[in-house]
């Protein structure tokens, strides 16, 4: 039947063959995908813009700032992210062709991006402990430079954060209903997940690495 | 493709490595450019390779190239202004 549909001896040539049909559909899904993640890319980059505005405003500042941030939390947390858009990968790879290592890494995904958002809450209850917060005394009397550090700081981290777990949630989601979705489906899941940790990419050189 | 997958991610963790060395060399204001300069490479290694780019139609990578030019062009005119003032 599908080597019938997929003939190209039946048709007339202006006729659309139904495995075209397919591949039509999974490419205006996957761009519809790709039109949201510009979405997100824009909405990054608007902050990127204020980051490089006040930082060449204020650069000393920013560098007193960085100092205070931990840079293994930074290296750690980078090498989840890259090593979990690894699994992501792969997963999407094994998903026509063997669904139990699908599955495997899919949850390998998961559970490296939840310890990256453990990571990410010992990291910020230690700078909240230390009195480093959006309107904390501390804060509110230092030098307005170190106080858009700060409130870039938390924005930046915290909608990336929110991302992660926007993104765990999505492939809770997937791994549960592993058996119904199809290709394209987990294929935009790992896009998402794999935009989430090129957006960290650029965040930790940023805030990490200007000591 | 596993092979492709897991070389580029060791790719990725040497980037990783080498930018956190050179950020302890003191360069000056080359030092944010090296940084960001990294920062892509690593950006574009993923698009290509996890996000499938370079498998990808044309006018896939058309919207792609189009999307970062509007935002490279507004970054660049958003820096002039500023620079400018």
């Amino acid at each position: 039947m599908a080597s019938h549909l997929n003939g190209k001896f039946h048709h007339p040539r202006h006729c659309i063959t139904l495995s075209e049909i397919v591949k039509q559909d999974s490419l205006t899904s996957k761009m519809g995908m790709w039109l949201f993640l510009f979405s997100e890319i824009l909405l990054f980059a608007g902050l990127f813009l204020l980051y490089s505005v006040y930082r060449s405003y204020y650069p000393d500042y920013f560098h007193t700032g960085a100092k205070e941030l931990n840079l293994y939390f930074g290296f750690f947390n980078t090498v989840i992210l890259l090593t979990s858009s690894l699994t992501m990968a792969l997963s999407v790879d094994s998903f026509e062709k063997n669904l139990k290592s699908t599955r495997m890494l899919l949850l390998a995904t998961i559970v490296l991006g939840v310890v990256f958002l453990i990571n990410k809450y010992f990291e910020w209850s230690a700078k909240i402990s230390h009195g480093i917060y959006p309107l904390s005394d501390i804060l509110s009397n230092a030098p307005s430079g170190l106080r858009i550090f700060f409130g870039l700081y938390y924005a930046m981290t915290g909608l990336h954060g929110l991302h992660v777990a926007a993104g765990v949630i999505l492939l809770l989601v997937a791994l549960i209903m592993l058996k119904k979705i199809n290709h394209v489906w987990i294929h935009n899941a790992g896009l998402y997940w794999h935009l989430v940790d090129i957006i960290w990419i650029f965040l930790f050189p940023l805030f990490y690495l200007i000591t | 493709m596993s092979r492709l997958f897991v070389n580029t991610w060791l790719y990725l963790i040497a980037l990783t490595l080498l930018t956190v060395t050179v950020a302890s060399i003191k360069l000056g204001f080359l030092s944010v450019a090296v940084a960001l300069i990294i920062a892509g490479t690593k950006a574009s290694l993923v698009l290509m390779n996890f996000m499938h780019l370079r498998f990808e139609p044309k006018v896939l990578k058309a919207m792609f190239l189009f999307a970062i030019s509007t935002i490279v062009i507004i970054l660049i005119l958003t820096f002039i202004d500023t620079a400018l003032r």
